[in-house]
C-alpha cells in the first residue's frame, strides 16, 4: 500500500484538487492504483461497516 | 452500492468505479458483499490509511446509532442473512463518495457526516460530466 500527501491529513481533498494516491490490495489478489485508471474517469466509493 | 446497477452506463460513458473496504476479506465476502456480484474492483484497506489520507473521519456512537437510518440499513443486512455484532470490526468509521477525473483532479467530493450517501444518478452525473470535459491540448 502507499499513498501521496501528509499522512496526518485528515481534511478531504476537495475539488479542483489532485486527488491523493490510493493503491491497495483487491478483494480477488493484486492491487489496483488509481494512477492506473488515468485516462478515464473514476467513482471512488469508501465504503461503512455496512456500506 | 446502487451503483452496481449503473455498470452499463459508466461503460458507455467511459468510466470506471472502485470501492473500498476496510474489513478482512472473509468478512466483506460474508458480509457486505455476500451474495452479490461486484462488477467493479473491491479494495481493501485494513489499516484504513487510504481512508485517513482521503480525510474520512470516524463518528461518534451517538451519530451513529441515533440515526434511523443506520437501524434501517442494518436491518436489511439482517434480511439478507448477516450476523450483526460481530468483533473485529468499527461501526463508527465514516465512508465517502469521490469522482475523480481522467487527469487526476476530484471534481466531486462527498465524506459522509453521518450514514448518508449520494443518490445514485447523482454520481453518474458527476461521472459523465466529469468525462465530458474537455481535455487540455486536445
Amino acid at each position: 500500500m502507499s499513498f501521496s500527501g501528509d499522512p496526518a491529513k485528515v481534511v478531504p481533498p476537495s475539488v479542483g484538487e489532485p486527488a491523493p494516491e490510493l493503491v491497495l490490495p483487491m478483494l480477488e489478489g493484486g492491487e489496483l492504483s488509481l494512477v492506473g485508471a488515468r485516462g478515464q474517469p473514476v467513482l471512488v466509493s469508501f465504503l461503512r461497516h455496512a456500506g | 452500492m446502487k451503483v452496481l446497477g449503473q455498470k452499463a452506463r459508466l461503460d458507455e460513458i467511459g468510466a470506471a468505479a472502485v470501492f473500498v473496504v476496510f474489513d478482512a476479506p472473509e468478512r466483506v465476502r460474508g458480509g457486505l458483499l455476500r451474495g452479490l456480484d461486484i462488477p467493479f474492483p473491491v479494495l481493501v484497506d485494513a489499516d484504513r490509511d487510504a481512508y485517513r489520507a482521503w480525510g474520512l473521519r470516524r463518528s461518534s456512537v451517538a451519530g451513529v446509532w441515533l440515526d434511523p437510518r443506520v437501524w434501517k440499513r442494518y436491518a436489511a443486512l439482517l434480511v439478507r442473512g448477516e450476523r450483526l455484532g460481530l468483533p473485529g470490526t468499527d461501526t463508527l468509521q465514516l465512508g465517502g463518495d469521490f469522482v475523480v477525473d481522467r487527469d487526476g483532479i476530484v471534481t466531486y467530493a462527498r465524506p459522509q457526516q453521518r450514514d448518508d450517501r449520494p443518490p445514485v444518478l447523482a454520481l453518474v452525473s458527476e461521472l459523465e460530466r466529469a468525462a465530458t470535459r474537455s481535455v487540455p491540448g486536445q
